[in-house]
């Protein structure tokens, strides 16, 4: 800490002895060395590219102002919910050709295997809606909102396991160590909610094999700690720590939290360092959770109407369902970014039994929450994201049978969709060819697609940056376009 | 001071600020500048007056040879110098720059280095070329003022025209194609020489009827020769239009033209009506989306430090956008809630375009109060305390377009004053007492309005009840217990049996609870009305009678699955379906052998082994169960051999009870020997390896007495 404080008042008096030495010179030049030295006059921390534009304020006009991202850990099939291949069916069991795979990178999990055959949907598909868009008859409950939905098939990424993959998704890298797009959303565009935090996290686990979610994924990062997604559990302690130890009364906190407070300021007037402020602030933002936190995650006074439109799971605390239902009622009440995740969607092998119980906890409850939000007039400017870090193989792994089968990780295309908040809807956006295997028309590489979910919410993905170690940070990096065919 | 030194600094001065003038604008795309640098931009509006006057009057006290001159041009470089960089930085504010911008930046450039040369030269300087030299000076500075007016009060501030506001009109939401689109472009490219008192060609492009006319060269529409073929040849083409000399269509308004034209140039042409594909479409979203913001540029200037001041934990204010006046309120409920939160709000009264006030007592006199927010687009008042009568507020807010209601106390009382609101467009109202006529009403009452009630779609969802709970879920007891079934849902049906019967013909659960004394099968499941029956749930209740004194593993369980250990077997605790907790233990390379010493001389009836199948993580029924039994330790025979089936297809996750039958020897000693698969069988892709046996209670039911 003491080297580091150092190092910062030896930085900033060689700042100033620059700024003294050009002053010297003349008006002219002192304009000049400002320019030299662009944090000269900033305050630390308001990185923002062109100090033309202010944190906590949108560039220009969103079309969201929340995400709901319903992320499918262990990445599902595309095979079996969105990407219809029917020429899979017909050539059941036959061998993926050589000029379809091009030699492409495999896992090692199926690198070894001898034959690679082509294995179909266990389950049908069925047209739906207005646009006619084929769903898997594992979502019958998504096929009947797919007019409010934006399908990309054409999604791709670079990882090919689990961790990494999922890392990529949710920090734009994949190692770790960079906030997640959470913690970029609460630092560009903060909270609308003093009493919660911008960016909360939920999680679930279905029946099917599952891969370990670590809270990496919702660190901040470089950014300030405060950015960081706070995971609500279910059961009687949502946020650990959060409640007050048996015979502390709210006055007596507060008073405590006072001199705390008085004496972290202390401490900041000697050190500088903005992780004291971030902790104080912190401190005042666990005390009002102690309110908030359980008004928000009551659902006694939800009616059963809504109850049974989520399914009767949305009941049970801890539930795919019942966090959706808490996704809606956090939107309500102001959270920017509210991060579910649903495990379980690994399917190696026994895809077709898995498949169908993992589908059943997310598809009646992923598409209430979307009409909920449609009728309270909230979707408009919610946006709803549903999918996995990448797609699944066109070919079995493991012993082939149509009716038992599995397959492995599949970077090269995958299908997610979206709902709301300045997508346009009714439609399927890319396409993949007929074996399901590569990427034919409109490629959404994950860059990109952070770059529009970005430009959704109001914020130039190559405006909002963070300098760290030297250079300027952001959610895309150095790469990422804005899909311009996604937007309404 | 004398003048020598004076005039060094003047010469520095103005050389420095030239430098850097020209340094900014060499290096512009990598400049980024610090806010007190971007603060003195906002100066640029009060210097620039000062070289326009001084180029005046340093031009003419040099024609009058004022031996003070000198001393003019020198404070006129200075301030022109500080004029064009302060122009300059002020400039990077507004983003991309505009032709107008640009062009007043390269002018504004030009004067100032003309004066800097003139400044360093003027005693060098011919009398002719001075001339010219002032010559060109003053029609510049005039030109460049100008064109700087043109930026700040708008292109057409000084032109004379009756479209002088085209520009400025707000778009409404699903504008006509040729009305609000086509005819503006028309208007601004075209009309100066096709208008009924200059119709070039015979064409008058001023309005649709006019333009159906067509011209002397034919039909506008003519696909040959007409009004597309025209504005797409080369700009060099003698038919080229608008002529080359003259201002031409940009990409975007071609695309809106030929779009239009694509859809066959109706007069009745809606945006809403054009496909998401067609390029035009995302050209005139774009254009909707800024005529909303330039709605927003006449609110009232409103300071962050205002903002900051009026937010508090519980009234959230933001700008939508950076610099924007229009506010986004949003008031939380908190126990105090009242008129002077919206008392508080008055300072920016006329900025907020969003309020959301949901969940919050809201009466006459609080929307009263509502109506000076004039501005308001967007009004949530959902899950308030709102009535019909406080609607009547709601008149004065002429700019609402989206109300949320829902969840409110509203009736049909209301639908007077909601079908009078002229600009809504969305009126959200599920969960009100409106009647279904009344709803029809409102979904009558315009056009531009869409009322959602409920969402269809979800009441097209089945959705099944989740079985009861039994409280406390045990499947294992010694002493006799009352148990209760629950549901989380009121109104619920709760059917059961006991004689592993379907429970939907058996009895209704009635009594508070009932009392668990033997080894019971209980299913159960939960019934509603409007909802699809739970599945049926079972427990069956083993009664454990008895706990060895004494009891040992020979072989510890495999290292991934210990369990809490040994004890965990007589703990009357029973293991989820989550099979790696603490509950189970499993065992694969070697067996399960239990030894117990149990207290006295006890006639055993029967062991039941508490087990789970799974046979995707290769959890298998063992190949065999022993079990051996005698008085004395060493000496123990064979009480029972169980084989379980083989299974010969997969197997999801189940409990499993091996129920081992007694011969009537009484024992005190017992040894309990189970032998994992040893070779799983060739349909499994695991075939030919060792299964999985997990266990997690072993259950010794005592003979009955007679």
């Amino acid at each position: 800490m003491e080297s580091t404080n150092k190092h910062l008042n030896e930085k900033l008096n060689l700042n100033r002895r620059h700024f003294f030495s050009k002053l010297s010179v003349g008006l002219g030049t002192v304009a000049l060395g400002s320019l030299m030295i662009p944090g000269l006059f900033q305050r630390r921390g308001s990185n923002v590219a062109g100090g033309l534009s202010q944190l906590g304020v949108p560039h220009f006009a969103p079309k969201a102002k929340r995400i709901i991202y319903l992320f499918q850990a262990g990445a599902p099939s595309q095979l079996e919910s969105l990407d219809y291949k029917p020429l899979l069916n017909e050539r059941m069991g036959e061998d993926l050709p050589a000029s379809i795979r091009m030699g492409q990178r495999l896992t090692g999990m199926t690198a070894n295997q001898e034959r690679f055959p082509l294995v179909g949907s266990y389950a049908g598909f069925t047209q739906y809606g207005q646009s006619g868009t084929w769903v898997s008859d594992y979502f019958p409950h998504i096929g009947k909102i797919v007019d409010e939905l934006c399908i990309i098939k054409s999604m791709h990424t670079e990882a090919i396991n689990h961790d990494p993959a999922i890392t990529f998704f949710q920090t734009g890298n994949q190692n770790s160590g960079r906030p997640s797009m959470g913690a970029w959303m609460s630092y560009g565009l903060g909270s609308e909610n003093q009493n919660l935090p911008a960016f909360v996290v939920l999680t679930s686990r279905g029946k099917g094999n599952s891969q370990g979610l670590y809270s990496k994924l919702w660190s901040s990062g470089f950014l300030d700690s405060k950015h960081q997604g706070v995971l609500l559990r279910s059961g009687k302690d949502p946020v650990l720590y959060l409640n007050d130890p048996e015979g502390v009364s709210r006055e007596d906190k507060r008073e405590m939290l006072d001199k705390i407070a008085d004496l972290n300021h202390q401490h900041y007037e000697r050190m500088h360092d903005d992780e004291i402020q971030s902790r104080i602030a912190q401190y005042e933002m666990a005390y009002r959770m102690q309110m908030s936190v359980p008004e928000v995650m009551d659902i006694k006074n939800e009616p059963e109407s809504v109850i049974k439109m989520y399914g009767a799971e949305a009941l049970i605390p801890g539930t795919y369902a019942a966090n959706c239902l808490q996704a809606r009622r956090l939107a309500e009440n102001g959270v920017r970014f509210i991060q579910l995740y649903h495990q379980g969607w690994d399917q190696h092998g026994n895809l077709p039994s898995e498949f169908s119980k993992q589908a059943k906890d997310v598809d009646q409850a992923s598409a209430a929450l979307v009409l909920d939000l449609k009728q309270r007039g909230m979707l408009d400017d919610t946006l709803v994201i549903w999918g996995g870090e990448f797609g699944r193989t066109n070919y079995c792994q493991g012993r082939f049978r149509p009716d038992n089968y599995g397959r492995d990780h599949h970077p090269r295309c995958f299908s997610i969709w979206m709902a709301g908040g300045g997508i346009k809807k009714g439609i399927s956006y890319g396409e993949t060819d007929e074996f399901g295997y590569n990427i034919v028309k409109d490629p959404v590489h994950i860059h990109d697609f952070h770059a529009t979910l970005m430009h959704l919410m109001g914020v130039d993905h190559e405006q909002l940056t963070f300098k760290y170690q030297g250079r300027r940070f952001r959610l895309t990096d150095v790469a990422g376009n804005v899909v311009n065919g996604l937007l309404a | 001071m004398n003048s020598v030194f004076i005039r060094k600094l003047f010469n520095y001065s103005i050389f420095s600020l030239a430098v850097f003038l020209i340094f900014v604008l060499v290096f512009e795309p990598f400049l980024e500048f610090p806010r007190l640098v971007s603060w003195i931009g906002h100066f640029h509006p009060v210097i620039l007056h000062f070289p326009i006057v001084l180029i005046l009057i340093a031009i003419v006290q040099s024609w009058r040879k004022d031996p003070y001159a000198e001393w003019y041009i020198a404070s006129t470089a200075l301030l022109t110098l500080l004029s064009a960089i302060t122009g300059f930085i002020l400039s990077l504010e507004g983003g991309t720059k505009g032709n107008l911008i640009l062009l007043h930046q390269w002018l504004g450039v030009t004067v100032a280095l003309a004066v800097v040369f003139w400044y360093y030269w003027q005693s060098r300087l011919s009398k002719n070329f001075g001339g010219v030299l002032h010559g060109v000076l003053a029609a510049l500075i005039v030109l460049t003022g100008h064109y700087g007016g043109m930026v700040t009060h708008g292109k057409d501030f000084l032109s004379f025209s009756e479209n002088a506001n085209a520009e400025s009109k707000v778009l409404p939401e699903d504008p006509n194609v040729y009305k609000d689109i086509v005819q503006p472009i028309f208007d601004n490219k075209c009309v100066a020489c096709h208008n009924p008192n200059k119709s070039k060609g015979g064409l008058v492009l001023t309005d649709f009827a006019s333009l159906s006319k067509g011209g002397e060269s034919g039909s506008v529409f003519d696909r040959e020769r007409g009004l597309i073929h025209r504005l797409g040849l080369p700009i060099d083409h003698e038919d080229h239009m608008p002529p080359a000399d003259e201002d031409q269509l940009n990409d975007d308004e071609l695309e809106i033209i030929k779009g239009w034209f694509k859809r066959g140039a109706r007069e009745d042409l809606f945006y809403s009506q054009i496909g998401s594909d067609e390029p035009s479409f995302g050209i005139i979203g774009q254009m909707i989306a800024q005529s909303d913001l330039k709605a927003w540029n006449k609110l009232p200037e409103i300071s962050n430090d205002k903002i900051e001041d009026l937010t508090s934990e519980y009234c959230t204010i933001r700008r939508l956008y950076h610099k924007s006046n229009a506010l986004q309120v949003l008031v939380f409920p908190h126990g105090d809630f009242g008129m002077k939160d919206l008392k508080h709000l008055d300072p920016i009264a006329k900025n907020i375009v969003e309020l959301k006030l949901s969940n919050l007592p809201i009466g006459v006199q609080e929307m009263n109060y509502i109506g000076r927010f004039e501005n308001i687009e967007w009004l949530d008042l959902s899950n308030s305390s709102i009535g019909n009568a406080s609607l009547a507020s709601l008149q004065k807010l002429g700019n609402l377009e989206k109300l949320k209601v829902y969840n409110t106390q509203l009736d049909d009382g209301a639908l007077a004053h909601l079908s009078r609101l002229d600009r809504l467009s969305e009126l959200y109202i599920y969960g009100t007492n409106f009647t279904e006529q009344g709803i029809e009403q409102l979904k009558n009452a315009g056009p531009g309005l869409s009322v959602i009630d409920y969402a269809i779609e979800a009441l097209q969802f089945k959705s099944v009840l989740p079985p009861p709970v039994l409280d406390p879920h045990r499947y294992f007891f010694r002493d006799p217990f009352y148990v209760k079934i629950e549901h989380p849902l009121t109104g619920i049906n709760i059917k059961y049996s006991l004689d592993l019967s379907d429970p939907g013909n058996g009895s209704s659960f009635a009594k508070d609870s009932f009392l668990i004394d033997r080894n019971y099968t209980i299913k159960y499941m939960a019934t509603k009305e409007g909802w699809e029956s739970s599945p049926v749930d079972s427990v069956r209740f083993l009664r454990s009678e008895i706990e060895p004194a004494r009891f040992e593993l020979e072989n510890l369980p495999d290292e991934k699955y210990l369990g809490t250990g040994k004890s965990l077997l007589f703990d009357l605790e029973k293991g989820s379906g989550d099979f790696g907790d603490d509950a189970w233990m499993a065992f694969k390379n070697n067996a399960f052998i239990l030894n117990c010493t149990l207290e006295r001389e006890t006639t055993l009836s029967e062991i039941v082994l508490s087990s789970l199948v799974n046979t995707d993580p290769y959890i298998f029924p063992p190949s065999t169960i022993e079990i051996y039994g005698g008085m004395r330790s060493g000496e123990l025979s064979k009480l029972n051999r169980t084989v379980p089936e083989v299974l010969k297809e997969r197997s999801e996750l189940h409990f499993e009870y091996y129920r081992c039958k007694l011969r009537s020897t009484p024992v005190k000693y017992l040894k309990i020997v189970v032998k994992p698969l040893d070779k799983i069988p060739v349909w499994h892709q695991g075939k030919g390896e060792r299964g999985w046996f997990f266990i997690d209670e072993v259950v010794l039911i005592e003979k009955e007495q007679a």
